[in-house]
């Protein structure tokens, strides 16, 4: 081996050498990379985990939050953490849960209300997109709470596709988080979306329904009052009646002779005005004692009620009733089935304007209903009414027999049979009404 | 440009030329590392540049030819380093087809600063296809190179063509055709 071979492999060895040194330098700074690397995994997963722990069977919003910002201000060793919730009808951010200075005993004093848009809080929670700042010191649009803080995360709470809240912690210190922390926070930020936005939606629907069984309780107590009242009123209203009634006659016919025809024209007037009354009474009387407590269940073999009720009314020879094949028995109170019907018959009978007038009863029956329908051939109902006649004093004639209540006691009672009411008609032709029982 | 492509070309040249052509290339380069390469390390391109322009100045060989031997050499360095890697496919066109979207996804994972020229699938068909090649170093040879080697690890033939898109030779089109 000559001289110059020898150098080149000087060279070459002293080359091999410094390039191993390099190596182990390069693998030495690669595993304290990855070391710290893996105890920023540890220590993200064990604040996902912890939070993930804590938060599990929780349903109250409050509680999650808290949960939430105690396990990230420990994570991030840092005083001020806070969750905000968004109100989308008055688009501002409002603070329901905070740790730090500005919070006694987990209550917030004097907490912030933010417009969305506003501040880095408000603006991630317009974009969406999680942000680190290092010195808020050169961001416009750091908005200060109790003190100055230079460094802040701020992380959207997402909930398929719209941000429900928002994680925001501060520091002091510039530069003080890092990239894995806001990674970490983003993760949990995924992690407790679906359970606080189901906590709150469960609020929501508490709060609501709340609301409602009272409103509901409130109803039901007035209407028995008034039901009640209206009971009382009518009874009491219906002996004077009776009392100015007798007393007219009495004074007709004390002074027949003395009357003149058109005196006695008024004295007929007031008969019938008194008549008008009384019905209105009798139907007002009907309808606030139609009530679930007064029904009394029997066997009602409705043919027959149907005959019964076609003999007791009045018909003129011009009408003729049809009544189709009927169910066998049903068990209902016999009392309200017959007004039900009567009213309707009656109501087929009184609007009929043909020469030949007839009324048709028919029934049919499905799985859950019961299915009956009365058609006359009368004058017809315009359209623009059908919504209104069922409302009580809804009388569509000046007739002074027609109390406008019939068809709300109609109205009522299939009502607390479960069913349904309603009407076809065209004007001129004639009406159908069907109305359904509950089996 | 990362350092096993430093270390394995100078195997290379080891090899072919001898200790002593390694030994002049690398005096005669203005190397920054000063030829101390590590398979592990970054280092600049440009030095692969002057140790191309001189191992040519020095054997005569185009550097396109010399850049397809290494690139023939290297296949042997992944199957040798990555032989799962190329386990999972069954034909050398799909291999191929698949550089983009999973070899260089690989890459990336044990290397995250790699840069890596794209190499864009116009079409695949049975037996041809078409890439686009992209890379700001050129180095199409290597390509070519590290393709013919990859029919032979099948045992299969091909006839693959180069063309230029971009005169510089940083926009290349192979066609492949199994034959």
């Amino acid at each position: 081996m000559n001289h110059s071979e020898i150098d080149i492999l000087k060279r070459a060895l002293k080359r091999e050498k410094l390039a191993r040194k390099n190596a182990e330098k390069i693998l030495e700074e690669k595993s304290a990379e990855l070391y710290h690397l893996s105890s920023r995994l540890k220590e993200s997963n064990f604040v996902i985990n912890n939070i993930a722990k804590s938060i599990l069977g929780k349903t109250n919003y409050y509680d999650i939050a808290w949960e939430i910002l105690i396990n990230i201000a420990n994570y991030l060793d840092t005083e001020d953490c806070v969750i905000y919730l968004i109100n989308e009808e008055t688009n501002s951010m409002e603070q329901i849960a905070a740790y730090g200075s500005k919070v006694k005993d987990k209550e917030i004093l004097n907490p912030l209300v933010i417009p969305i848009g506003e501040g880095i809080v408000g603006s991630v929670a317009k974009s969406g997109i999680p942000e680190l700042i290092h010195d808020t010191s050169k961001d416009s649009r750091y908005i200060k709470d109790i003190e100055y803080n230079y460094s802040e995360i701020t992380v959207p709470i997402v909930v398929e596709g719209h941000i429900i809240g928002i994680i925001d912690s501060e520091h002091p210190e510039k530069y003080f988080f890092n990239e894995g922390q806001l990674v970490t926070l983003i993760n949990i930020s995924r992690v407790i979306a679906m359970q606080l936005n189901n906590a709150i939606s469960l609020e929501k629907r508490k709060e609501a329904e709340g609301k409602y069984i009272k409103i509901n309780k409130e109803l039901a107590k007035k209407n028995e009052a008034l039901e009640e009242y209206a009971h009382i009123v009518s009874h009491d209203l219906k002996s004077p009646l009776r009392s100015i009634s007798a007393l007219l006659s009495w004074i007709k016919e004390d002074n027949e002779e003395l009357l003149n025809d058109s005196s006695k024209i008024y004295f007929d007037n007031i008969d019938k005005s008194l008549e008008h009354m009384e019905n209105l009474i009798s139907d007002v009387l009907i309808y606030s004692s139609i009530s679930f407590e007064q029904i009394k269940f029997t066997s009602i073999d409705i043919k027959k009620l149907l005959n019964e009720i076609v003999e007791y009314i009045f018909v003129p020879e011009h009408i003729t009733i049809q009544i189709g094949a009927m169910p066998p028995q049903i068990k209902a109170d016999y009392t309200q089935f017959k007004q039900l019907f009567q009213n309707l018959i009656t109501n087929a009978v009184k609007f009929i304007d043909k020469d030949e007038g007839k009324v048709k009863i028919l029934y049919e029956s499905d799985e859950l209903f019961y299915k009956f329908s009365i058609s006359d051939n009368g004058i017809g109902i315009d359209e623009k009414y059908h919504h209104k006649i069922f409302n009580v004093f809804q009388s569509l004639t000046k007739d002074t027999k027609s109390s406008g209540i019939g068809l709300s006691i109609v109205n009522k009672i299939v009502n607390l049979y479960g069913g349904k009411i309603w009407l076809e008609s065209k004007l001129g032709e004639g009406t159908t009404f069907f109305f359904t029982i509950k089996k | 440009m990362k350092g096993i492509v430093f270390t394995e070309f100078l195997e290379l040249v080891e090899q072919k030329f001898g200790l002593e052509m390694v030994d002049r290339i690398i005096t005669q380069s203005d190397l920054g590392s000063k030829g101390i390469y590590t398979a592990i390390g970054t280092y600049e391109f440009s030095e692969m540049l002057q140790l191309l322009q001189n191992l040519h100045d020095n054997t005569g060989i185009e550097i396109d030819d010399l850049l397809r031997i290494y690139g023939e050499f290297f296949f042997s360095v992944l199957e040798s380093n990555y032989g799962q890697l190329i386990a999972k496919y069954s034909s050398p066109l799909e291999m191929l087809a698949s550089i983009e979207k999973h070899i260089h996804v690989e890459v990336q994972k044990i290397y995250p600063d790699a840069s890596l020229p794209t190499f864009d699938v116009v079409s695949l068909k049975d037996n041809s296809l078409e890439m686009i090649y992209k890379s700001d170093k050129a180095m199409h040879h290597f390509g070519l190179g590290l393709m013919t080697k990859t029919f032979e690890h099948f045992d299969k033939k091909a006839n693959i063509i180069l063309e230029k898109i971009k005169p510089d030779g940083t926009e290349v089109r192979f066609l492949i055709e199994e034959i």
